[in-house]
């Protein structure tokens, strides 16, 4: 199936105009699905980590929002042990004249700015509420430990 | 606009040059009655005649239903052409970027603008609407129809477009009548996935997925036509596709009525035309759409040959009339049409609920047609659906009556009163949760229709 002219456009201007920190390729046997790397924002718990993720275009994109979740694991209130991400924008407040970069606009500042009192992840959510220094102490080591180079 | 004034005031700086003598010629509704000042306004402007007429209107001295005449001044020749030249390349540019709708990315085609005030493609609107009821920009509630087909268009916007790129507009057009374009007589038909269809018998439908709205949208707007195939409740393979969410025979339905709720939800009523095979699909905008080739029945004389060469494989003892467990395949195809028509008329008598009278209402009376009898047979018997399923792959009248005689057969051979019958022992559990008869008002419903869709957790 030939793919929709705003995939194909907004694929060319990911390429040719990339936003700064993020990157988001599309698989050769499938346009629909890109492999996603975001740099954490400087001064975050996340700086020098590249996290990746994977997103999904449904079929009937871009009247339903994509679909993304982190391959990387991350410490952070607003993300669950399975990557899923709790962000308005890509659930009830999506809207068709968002796009790809916007979305991963929103999920880079999502990690600049985490957000403990609409959490999908409980847990870490309690950890950052109840003792912000040591939470942000643990997601430092995560993204150390799992989102660095030198991570295995 | 902003735009284009950028671009405007930008070539102002370098056209100092090139004269133009501009004249306002009035219209004449601008000459009766206001005698003091029925004169048109006359300037030397600079820059090509563009150029100039813009700085004229910018300066109100250019009405908006005046003509203006124009003579260049220019000494140095005809350098005001290639002044307009380029900024008219330029203009047209912009305009194309402008015009940009900010769902589909295309070059907005026949564009209606929101209360809100923002613009968008007639289509574009109708898709937002089958899945929210807000502007995409602003979020602010919209106030347009279903279907956005009452709606006025952006009269002026589709002027500036027709006038100033109509290639462009024209090559848009095409290109979504060829991306959209899924008519029945080329062989792609668009697929409702929902329950089992048969040719002659109606079928009706509550449509309320988004993908279906579109979909019956765009069937109404063109030859009224889709195919209807059921779900692959068992994950069966379905020949050469392999396993699809769908059974791979369906039937071609003609959307009858069609009644629009305010809501965007439909109930449309189609009657069935023909069956195919899938032998190919694909999805177009989250709904599936296949490469179908018709099932058809063979030649009336291919018919009666079939008829009898299987017929005389059998002893007379085999085919005495008088026997209750006579092979169906002894049978002629007039006594087995007798067996089931005779079996209708006794269930008739026993009252039987399957043939009430709001079922009836619904499907009409029995047809005396052989060919088409079984498909209201299996429109009003409470069987399993794979049961049902059997009619469509057949090419004879006679392969569907010996399925229904056979059906005939197994509710006799049950006790009177029992629970709804199955003709095949093997089959007896039910794989479809409406396998009973619903009331025919609603008979089908999409809400069946909503599986998992793919996401990266069904890709990885
Ligand atoms: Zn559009
Ligand atoms: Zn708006």
């Amino acid at each position: 199936m030939a793919l929709p002219k705003r995939i194909i456009k907004e694929t060319e201007r990911l390429v040719a105009e990339p936003v700064p920190g993020i990157s988001a390729v599309p698989h050769e046997d499938n346009l629909r699905y890109f492999d996603v790397r975001i740099h954490g924002p400087a001064s975050s718990p996340y700086e020098g980590g590249i996290f990746k993720l994977e997103l999904f275009l449904p079929e009937d994109y871009p009247m339903t929002p994509p679909k993304i979740r982190f391959l990387t694991k991350i410490y952070h209130p607003n993300i669950d042990k399975l990557g899923r991400i709790c962000l308005d924008v890509l659930k009830s407040n999506w809207s068709p004249a968002l796009q790809i970069r916007t979305i991963l606009l929103s999920i880079q500042a999502l990690l600049g700015a985490p957000n403990p009192d609409d959490p999908l992840a409980n847990d870490v959510a309690q950890h950052w509420k109840e003792n912000v220094t040591a939470a942000i102490e643990t997601a430092k080591e995560w993204t150390h430990k799992y989102a660095t180079d030198t991570a295995t | 606009m902003d735009r284009i004034s950028i671009e405007i005031v930008r070539r102002r700086t370098t056209a100092g040059d090139t004269p133009t003598q501009l004249d306002e010629e009035l219209h004449w509704r601008h000459m009766i009655g206001n005698l003091g000042n029925k004169l048109g306004h006359s300037r030397v402007l600079y820059g090509g005649f563009l150029l100039s007429a813009y700085t004229m209107a910018e300066l109100g001295e250019l009405r908006y239903d005046s003509e203006l005449s124009f003579k260049s001044l220019s000494t140095s020749g005809d350098h005001f052409e290639v002044q307009d030249r380029t900024l008219l390349a330029r203009i047209k540019e912009t305009i194309q970027n402008e015009m940009e709708c900010q769902v589909c990315w295309g070059l907005m085609l026949d564009p209606l603008t929101t209360t809100c005030g923002h613009s968008f493609c007639r289509r574009c609107v109708a898709r937002l609407l089958d899945h929210a009821n807000s502007c995409p920009l602003c979020r602010k509630q919209l106030s347009i129809r279903p279907g956005a087909t009452e709606e006025p268009s952006n009269q002026r916007l589709r002027a500036l477009l027709e006038s100033l790129i109509p290639d462009a507009v024209l090559a848009r057009a095409e290109v979504v009548e060829i991306e959209e374009s899924t008519t029945s007589d080329r062989g792609r038909v668009p697929l409702f996935v929902c329950g089992l269809s048969y040719p002659e018998t109606p079928t009706f439908l509550h449509v309320f997925e988004p993908r279906y709205r579109l979909m019956i949208r765009r069937a109404m707007s063109g030859d009224r036509k889709f195919g209807m195939v059921a779900y692959n409740g068992r994950g069966e393979v379905q020949g050469d596709l392999g396993i699809t969410q769908f059974m791979q025979c369906g039937t071609l339905l003609h959307i009858e009525s069609m009644q629009l709720l305010p809501d965007g939800r439909s109930v449309i009523q189609t009657k069935g035309v023909s069956r195919f095979r899938i032998l190919d699909h694909e999805m177009l905008d989250a709904y599936y759409v296949g490469k179908t080739e018709r099932i058809d029945d063979i030649p009336i004389a291919a018919e009666e040959a079939l008829e009898a060469a299987e017929i005389s494989r059998f002893t007379t003892q085999a085919s005495d009339p008088g026997s209750p467990n006579r092979l169906l395949s002894a049978m002629s195809t007039a006594e087995l049409m007798q067996l089931c028509a005779d079996f209708i008329e006794r269930m008739k008598g026993a009252s039987a609920s399957w043939l009430a009278s709001n079922f009836l209402q619904a499907y009409g009376d029995m047809p005396n047609d052989p060919a088409v009898f079984p498909y209201w047979f299996a429109s009003v018997l409470p069987i399993s659906e794979a049961e049902k399923y059997r009619l469509l792959p057949t090419t004879s009248v006679r392969e569907r009556l010996k399925i229904t005689a056979g059906w005939v057969r197994k509710v006799q051979g049950m006790s009177l009163g029992g629970m709804a019958p199955s003709a095949n022992d093997d089959d007896s559990d039910h794989n479809e949760e409406n396998d009973s008869q619903e009331m025919p008002d609603v008979t089908e419903s999409t809400d069946r229709a909503n599986l998992p869709t793919n996401g990266p957790s069904a890709l990885t």
